[in-house]
């Protein structure tokens, strides 16, 4: 399925990327190599959206679904990036106090409090440069930091911790990370809070990965043995915070762990996406899972609103039999939501989400078992493109994913979401294409939507959920435009869908006990419109066989009672 | 003479034959002017140098011999530490002091030292002080023993008889001494000397200022009574100020100040004062004030305190932007202080003194700290903002250019806060606020403003300003920016504040919008690449075709409507392309020359076209936005459904082309190709809450 869909979907891509504004180009260029750790991992989305109220948005229920897909929750304590002043005037005080001491225990916590500072201070400008500014910018507003500037914050960091690690490097031989691994500082000075080294070199390893300061395919063993310390150190964390231990040593608050854990899966998840690693040894699996289940947990502990369901991504891992590798692709594509609707940036949502796609495509293509998820994966990639609200984009890439979907063997259980079901989400996104189609006049090519009423259209409307929207918007659309002056005009299916148009609303009735109830007709959106493109196209095409008025979901009694109304 | 014949040894018979060899020292020697009161010891001097000729090739291998024979040649040395370590001198013995260390040191009548006297005199002081048995050795003296100690020596005695020998100390150290300070080792007898300058020069020197200052606030256009040796005394002293300032200041830090080994706590108090009068940049800018100080005074005088004055500052910043640090960071400790604004006005402020060599080491100071700034400023706001400055800066030829430029942002900055918020005052606030306000902003700017151009004239020439044809000169189009924003803010407040009783209630000054739009077309048409360039010309065009309206003047807007379409039209500038579309208001501009074309009988049907040119500017934007949003098709637009400031402009201006159109009994659907109707009746259809229908 893959393999088929892949070229037409490159050259799509380059039409996208050929059509779109150019003035974005530059920006996007260093956007994707640069900017990638910035906008995946730190980005928090401003503005909560003004709800779509209109008759082809998603209904509340899906969108609370959608919306709490792509929330990242708050920034934790440990990366305090906003104040700059601060940062400086302590890496200010600590360098001079560093170049004046001589005790080796004062000197190396100098030396993690600085790379620290300086590791803060990389994010910080990193942050200003891929603008999460609350104004648009315009495109030759450029931000004046260097990419020689934030690399060299990112190599004084590293410089500075170095020690730590080149120590462990030399008796890596004895490669238990249990012992004597624990090299943990106070955070600023906060007793409450503590972070350890290896921490803090994974994630400087990781930035400078994205960052493209290394080559991604030379081998680093470095993050890999920073990542596994991290985790060990965690996991013993974990442990203190469970057994309440009354030794001296640091016992971390759940919101605490819990931001830690987070910050770590961001980071491992960043890094694993980085090295795209091809084989995976079963205990990282284990590893990630455990990882998700404690977030899920200390969470809930720590009362924790509005952040990523991590139960969600605990399911969906255990549905492809412990499988994680897809996990670290859809985790970022999720965050990648989140930039694209803060839409702050000076490229056009569609560049933007070229670039999310990919990693959603990664993720479809990284499913080992479960293969009826790759489904899923392209509703979910189907849902946040219909946001960008680019008919181009809808029809030349997100209708080929709703195809594949649809393609892919398996049973919707289309009830809780409508991103599980692949007829749903494709009845969405061509309702709302073909509305916007309408609008727009761009009717061109409508024909080729209108096989998909035969599969699509009939399942819609039932009593538990509100998708006859799109089959009603789905007929209204397609007799207008059957109606219309081109060669495809023809007045029998103008007719026809006129008639479907208005019935779908009178069925939806019926099949909630108030058939033929004109007050509950009037109550439903945009009722009186496909009630008069019934009657209109009744007065126009008296002749054809479904002109006349239909009995069925006694659909007679609400168009007499409004012919009445409408007489005196 | 008698003296001279005492204490320096008489010539030796056996080494007069050595004559011949030393030709060339007398050759040299000849071309110096002696009084004839010296003859006898030039002819002496001559004659020991000869033997020295002989002696020089091997003085440091084998000293014993060059002792032997110098012994003689030695005896000054011994008869000066004699002289000096006696308690009190007769003048007599004074004279004879004073004479034989000019013969021997170089120093001549006039004060100029000869500087091959001198070395020869610093080698045999050191042969001397390296000798084991010394013909006179005293631990008071021993340390003397070299050039700036016999120097001192020298100096010390005229400063101890300053009344006689005052004069003397001067000539010499004005014209000797000091400028070849090269050759003195900078130690305490050095810095004692520069003392002993300022000592025995100052009051004079301060009592000659303040009397020329006095005659030239009576008689601006007089000569005062400061006569050149004064003025070479004010250089003197000021070179001398700051080298015993950067004396001072290196000792601040230091644990043991040589400072304060050097003075007494009451000559450092003194010194304090005197250096804060003459290295200070206020003082020379108050006597620059002076036409003929500015005129008279050499320039580098202030440029040495202005030099000085950085460097102090620069070396104090240094310390408190550690080199470690990749930001700059400013301190704020205790009396050190520092803040970028601070600094910046600080340097900014030593332009006003309109020096060329001010100016260069001005401007490369602030170049190079700006480029510092935007490198390595903490805040990215402020980066931004000194990269504008730092681009200013390089296109001003001048300092002086630049200080009036930098002290028009202000001014104007203050003008533009206005325009903001002008639409919602009443009129009578607007009013007060104009008079009381904008006012003396306006003249502010416009002063500063006027005297960059007035400079920048003289540098580049003049340029025809109301000409028909638009003469270009090198003038940079920053300035005409600049000159331009300060007229059209100011056009623009008042147009707000007197409406249409514009043209009685105008100042009498230059027409102004017609200045701000010949500025706006300099700058533009210089520099088309930039955004502002374009948003500027735009706006200065909509305020003189608003006033030109309401005044009637349709054969200037005709003129000018020409002229902006030429601007838009060609291929070189086309005005208005780097605009986004908010920023873009032709369409104001449109409308406004095409209600009045309508009002006029001769040019009604002029009126359609230029609604048809707003109407297709809307449609390319539009048509761009529709691309941005993927409603295309082809080339063909389709209806937004997302919310797109185009769409409404789209509109606004088909439904103002057609009601033109209308009034000239012409109909839209003729006028126009059916897509576009077709793309207007679906926009009004998908505003409509009922939908569309067929």
């Amino acid at each position: 399925m893959m393999t088929k869909g892949r070229p037409r979907l490159a050259a799509t891509i380059l039409l996208v990327l050929l059509w779109s504004c150019p003035a974005g180009a530059d920006f996007m260029e260093e956007f994707k190599t640069r900017g990638r750790s910035i906008s995946l991992l730190h980005a928090v989305p401003r503005h909560p959206l003004p709800a779509n109220t209109g008759i082809t948005a998603l209904s509340r229920k899906d969108m609370d679904l959608v919306n709490t897909l792509a929330a990242t929750p708050k920034e934790g304590p440990f990366l305090p990036v906003d104040d700059i002043e601060t940062m400086v005037k302590r890496i200010d005080g600590l360098t001079e106090e560093f170049e004046a001491s001589k005790d080796g225990e004062r000197l190396q916590r100098l030396r993690f409090d600085i790379a620290y500072e300086y590791f803060l201070l990389y994010l910080h400008y990193q942050k200003i440069k891929y603008g999460f500014s609350d104004t648009k910018r315009l495109p030759d507003q450029s931000i004046p930091v260097t990419d020689t500037e934030l690399r060299q914050y990112l190599m004084l960091s590293r410089h500075y911790l170095s020690p730590f690690l080149e120590k462990k490097e030399s008796d890596k031989a004895m490669t238990s990370h249990r012992v004597a691994d624990d090299v943990t500082f106070r955070v600023r000075g906060n007793p409450e809070s503590y972070l350890n080294v290896h921490f803090l070199a994974m994630m400087i390893e990781e930035e400078r990965m994205a960052g493209g300061w290394i080559g991604s395919d030379s081998p680093e063993p470095i993050n890999l043995t920073c990542d596994a310390k991290t985790w060990h150190w965690l996991e013993t964390l974990w442990k203190r915070y469970h057994r309440k231990s009354r030794e001296r040593v640091y016992v971390p608050s759940a919101e605490q762990l819990f931001s830690l854990y987070e910050l770590y899966l961001r980071y491992h998840f960043l890094g694993r996406s980085l090295r795209y690693d091809q084989k995976l040894d079963p205990l990282t699996h284990t590893r990630t899972r455990t990882l998700l289940s404690r977030l899920c947990e200390l969470g809930k502990t720590a009362g924790i609103r509005g952040g990523t369901p991590y139960e969600r991504y605990v399911e969906e891992a255990s549905k492809d039999s412990g499988n994680t590798r897809f996990l670290v692709s859809l985790y970022l594509a999720r965050r990648g939501f989140a930039v694209l609707r803060n839409g702050t940036l000076p490229a056009s949502k569609a560049e933007l989400f070229t670039l999310y796609q990919q990693y959603y495509d990664r993720a479809a293509q990284q499913v080992r078992y479960n293969i009826t998820f790759r489904k899923t994966i392209y509703n979910e990639l189907i849902l946040l493109g219909v946001e960008t609200g680019n008919l181009r984009l809808m029809e030349d890439i997100l209708y080929q994913y709703g195809l594949m979907g649809m393609r892919i063997p398996g049973p919707d259980d289309g009830d809780r979401f409508i991103g599980d079901s692949a007829r749903f989400t494709m009845a969405y996104l061509v309702a709302n294409i073909l509305e916007k189609k309408r609008l727009s006049g761009l009717t061109d090519n409508s024909a080729r939507y209108a096989d998909m009423e035969g599969t699509l259209v009939e399942s819609l409307t039932s009593s538990a959920n509100s998708y006859w929207r799109y089959a009603s918007v789905f007929h209204r659309c397609l007799a207008e435009y059957y109606a219309g002056a081109h060669e495809d005009r023809s007045e029998a299916r103008a007719i026809y869908h006129s008639r479907k148009a208005f019935l779908t609303l009178c069925k939806k009735l019926s099949l909630n006990g108030q058939g033929g109830n004109v007050e509950a007709f009037r109550g439903m959106p945009e009722s009186q419109q496909f009630l008069k493109l019934f009657l209109y196209y009744q007065k126009k095409y008296p002749t054809s066989p479904d002109a006349s008025t239909p009995r069925e979901y006694r659909a007679d009694r609400i168009i007499e009672t409004t012919l009445q109304q409408n007489r005196s | 003479m008698m003296s001279e014949c005492r204490t320096t040894p008489p010539p030796r018979p056996g080494l007069c034959h050595a004559r011949t060899v030393a030709f060339l020292w007398a050759l040299a020697c000849a071309l110096l002017i002696f009084p004839p009161s010296l003859a006898a010891v030039s002819i002496m001097t001559e004659s020991q140098m000869g033997m020295e000729m002989e002696e020089e090739p091997p003085p440091a291998t084998s000293p014993k011999i060059s002792v032997s024979n110098d012994n003689g040649q030695m005896l000054w040395i011994a008869s000066v530490g004699r002289l000096y370590m006696k308690d009190d001198l007769s003048p007599k013995e004074r004279t004879s002091l004073l004479e034989t260390l000019e013969s021997h040191l170089g120093i001549q009548a006039d004060g100029h030292l000869d500087i091959a006297v001198a070395r020869q005199a610093s080698a045999r002081l050191s042969r001397y002080s390296g000798l084991r048995e010394k013909p006179f050795s005293n631990i008071y003296f021993d340390d003397k023993l070299n050039l700036t100690g016999y120097n001192a020596i020298y100096l010390e005695t005229c400063v101890l008889n300053r009344a006689d020998e005052g004069p003397r100390f001067i000539r010499y150290f004005e014209n000797g001494y000091h400028p070849n300070r090269a050759l003195f080792v900078k130690e305490e007898p050095y810095y004692k000397s520069l003392y002993y300058y300022l000592y025995l020069t100052q009051e004079d020197l301060v009592r000659a200022i303040n009397g020329a200052v006095a005659y030239l606030s009576k008689d601006p256009d007089g000569a005062p009574p400061f006569t050149q040796e004064q003025i070479r005394g004010l250089e003197t002293t000021v070179k001398v100020c700051t080298e015993l300032d950067n004396l001072r200041r290196r000792g601040l830090a230091a644990k043991e100040s040589p400072w304060e080994r050097i003075f007494t706590p009451e000559e450092s108090a003194w010194l304090d004062a005197t250096l804060a009068y003459f290295t200070n940049i206020e003082t020379h800018i108050a006597l620059s004030s002076y036409d003929w100080f500015k005129r008279t005074l050499p320039l580098s005088i202030s440029s040495r305190v202005i030099a000085h004055s950085l460097r102090q500052t620069w070396t104090e910043q240094a310390v408190s932007h550690r080199t470690v640090l990749p930001l700059m960071l400013f301190i704020n400790k205790g009396t050190k202080q520092f803040s970028v604004e601070k600094l910046f006005n600080e340097t900014l402020s030593m332009l006003k003194m309109d020096n060329r060599e001010v100016d260069l080491v001005v401007l490369s100071a602030m170049k190079s700290w700006l480029l510092k700034q935007i490198e390595q400023g903490i805040k990215v706001e402020d980066r931004t903002t000194y990269k504008k400055i730092l681009d200013e800066l390089n296109v001003c030829p001048t300092g002086w250019i630049f200080y009036n430029l930098y002290a028009c942002r202000e001014p104007l900055a203050a003008m533009k806060g206005y325009v903001a918020g002008w639409e919602e005052l009443s009129s009578r606030e607007r009013r007060t606020l104009f008079d009381t306000q904008v006012q003396p902003l306006y003249y502010e700017a416009k002063s500063r403003i006027d005297i960059v151009f007035n400079d920048l004239v003289k540098i580049f020439g003049g340029e025809e300003i109301y000409g028909g044809e638009y003469k270009a000169t090198s003038i940079n189009h920053t300035f005409h920016r600049y000159r331009g924003e300060i007229d059209y803010t100011f056009e623009f407040l008042q147009a707000e504040v007197y409406g249409d009783a514009l043209s009685e209630a105008r100042l009498p000054l230059a027409n102004a919008s017609r200045s701000c739009l010949h500025d706006f077309t300099a700058a533009f048409v210089k520099a088309p690449e930039l955004r502002v360039n374009h948003v500027n010309l735009l706006n200065a065009y909509t305020l003189l075709f608003r006033e030109l309206a309401a005044q009637g003047k349709v054969s200037l807007i005709t003129l000018h409507e020409r002229e902006m379409e030429e601007l838009i039209r060609s291929e070189r500038y086309r005005l208005g392309s780097a605009l986004a579309h908010r920023e873009d208001n032709r369409y104001d501009i449109y409308r406004i020359i095409a209600d009045t074309y309508l009002a006029t009988p001769r040019l009604r049907t002029r009126a359609l076209k230029v609604a048809a040119q707003s109407f297709d500017l809307a449609r390319t934007y539009y048509i761009e936005a529709a691309r941005r949003e993927g409603f295309i098709s082809g080339t063909l637009p389709g209806a937004l459904s997302a919310d797109a400031t185009e769409v409404d402009d789209y509109e606004r201006q088909y439904e103002y082309y057609q009601s033109i159109a209308k009034q000239l009994g012409k109909k839209i659907l003729l006028l126009l190709p059916p897509e576009d109707v077709d793309l207007y009746n679906r926009m009004q259809d998908s505003r409509n809450p009922e939908g569309y229908l067929l």
